[in-house]
């Protein structure tokens, strides 16, 4: 039977260096996933998803137990996404808004499907931070809206708020304001 | 329920997020009205594509190589949280100075401190005007070529080895002993 996070971590304070690389094996492709979401590349994915659990290891004293292992990877690794993300910002200052909104007509055109995943890419992008990370977190890890509050420190129901915004949003840059397909 | 109120529950609807009761009100209306139908395609439209963005996996060795990149980072984080402050923090630090170079530095400020205080309280010159071109003055100049005392002697001694062998104040003694003896008699003989 598979140890749980907590037997892992009980076994890492020991000092079993196993339990930690079990530890990072389990989540690495988890929280790899979450960085490139929010970042849109390798490198700076990779950097990030080892910076964050360098970050767990560093402070792991510090972790009550409360909410999952997993949850609270999360909850460091969207910090460093966050940091990461405002660094970027100070040099681009594109706006969802500010994306010409698609012809209906367009979406149905063969030639249109890269430009569409282009400008969903574009869009999710430039989607306020709490939006994103909210899509990101139910859309590609299937969290459940309590826990994505949880991870974002906030409500299930702003969880949920912040959810359903980006999706308006990104159906608008979509498929056009008028509500066809 | 009205169109409006059809289209904020329209992603909670596809997200299988709503009451029974609620679903069966959404489900009704959408049979009678094309618009909230249409609506309802263009966001799960959305919900497929988002779901359809695929992360490119990177190759197997960077899985395999991930822990122990970790590892390497923690074991680096560590050190860098014990030693706080960089090279540059320590070379600058006053602590990580000599103590000698403290004694030496205060020595010779005191001896400087005294040599332009009583130099200008009886001549009204600088020191440099006192040694150079006063009638009162000493004629130390020659001892240097004109550019002032010569303090050679004092910086050819390792005062650092001395420091940490001998006696400290004897130390002190020697490092004045060695300046030349006219400015020491000069600087000193109305203190």
């Amino acid at each position: 039977m598979e140890e749980s996070d907590n037997q892992l971590l009980d076994r890492y304070a020991r000092g079993e260096e196993s339990a930690f690389e079990e530890l990072v094996r389990r989540h690495q492709r988890t929280i790899y996933d979450l960085a490139y979401r929010m970042l849109e590349n390798h490198a700076d994915a990779a950097d990030l998803a080892q910076r964050t659990f360098v970050q767990a290891f560093l402070h792991v004293g510090s972790f009550r137990r409360e909410s999952s292992f997993r949850t609270w990877l999360f909850q460091i690794g969207l910090n460093l996404c966050r940091n990461a993300i405002r660094d970027r910002a100070r040099t681009t200052h594109e706006n969802v808004e500010d994306l010409p909104l698609a012809a209906s007509s367009d979406i149905f055109k063969a030639t249109a499907e890269a430009e569409v995943r282009d400008r969903l890419g574009s869009a999710i992008r430039q989607l306020p931070e709490r939006q994103r990370e909210a899509l990101v977190l139910r859309v590609y890890h299937n969290h459940a809206f309590a826990e994505i509050g949880s991870i974002m420190s906030c409500s299930e129901g702003t969880a949920k708020a912040n959810y359903h915004h980006a999706v308006n949003k990104l159906r608008k840059v979509l498929v056009g304001g008028e509500g066809e397909v | 329920m009205t169109c409006n109120e059809i289209q904020n529950l329209t992603v909670s609807y596809l997200e299988l997020d709503l009451d029974p009761n609620r679903v069966h009100q959404v489900t009704t209306h959408l049979e009678m009205c094309l618009a909230c139908r249409n609506e309802m395609e263009a966001v799960r439209q959305v919900l497929v594509r988002l779901k359809g963005r695929v992360v490119p996996d990177p190759a197997e060795p960077f899985w395999r190589e991930f822990p122990g990149r970790v590892r390497v980072r923690l074991l680096q984080a560590r050190t860098d949280a014990k030693e706080p402050t960089s090279r540059a923090q320590h070379f600058f630090s006053p602590v990580s100075l000599p103590r000698w170079s403290w004694a030496l530095a205060a020595s010779v400020s005191l001896l400087l401190g005294a040599w332009l205080l009583i130099g200008g309280q009886f001549f009204g010159k600088s020191p440099g005007d006192m040694f150079t071109r006063g009638e009162g003055a000493p004629k130390i100049e020659a001892t240097n070529n004109g550019h002032g005392p010569d303090l050679s002697d004092v910086a050819e001694v390792d005062w650092e080895r001395a420091w940490d062998d001998d006696d400290q104040d004897m130390v002190l003694v020697d490092m004045a002993a060695r300046l030349d003896p006219r400015i020491l008699d000069r600087l000193f003989k109305d203190i």
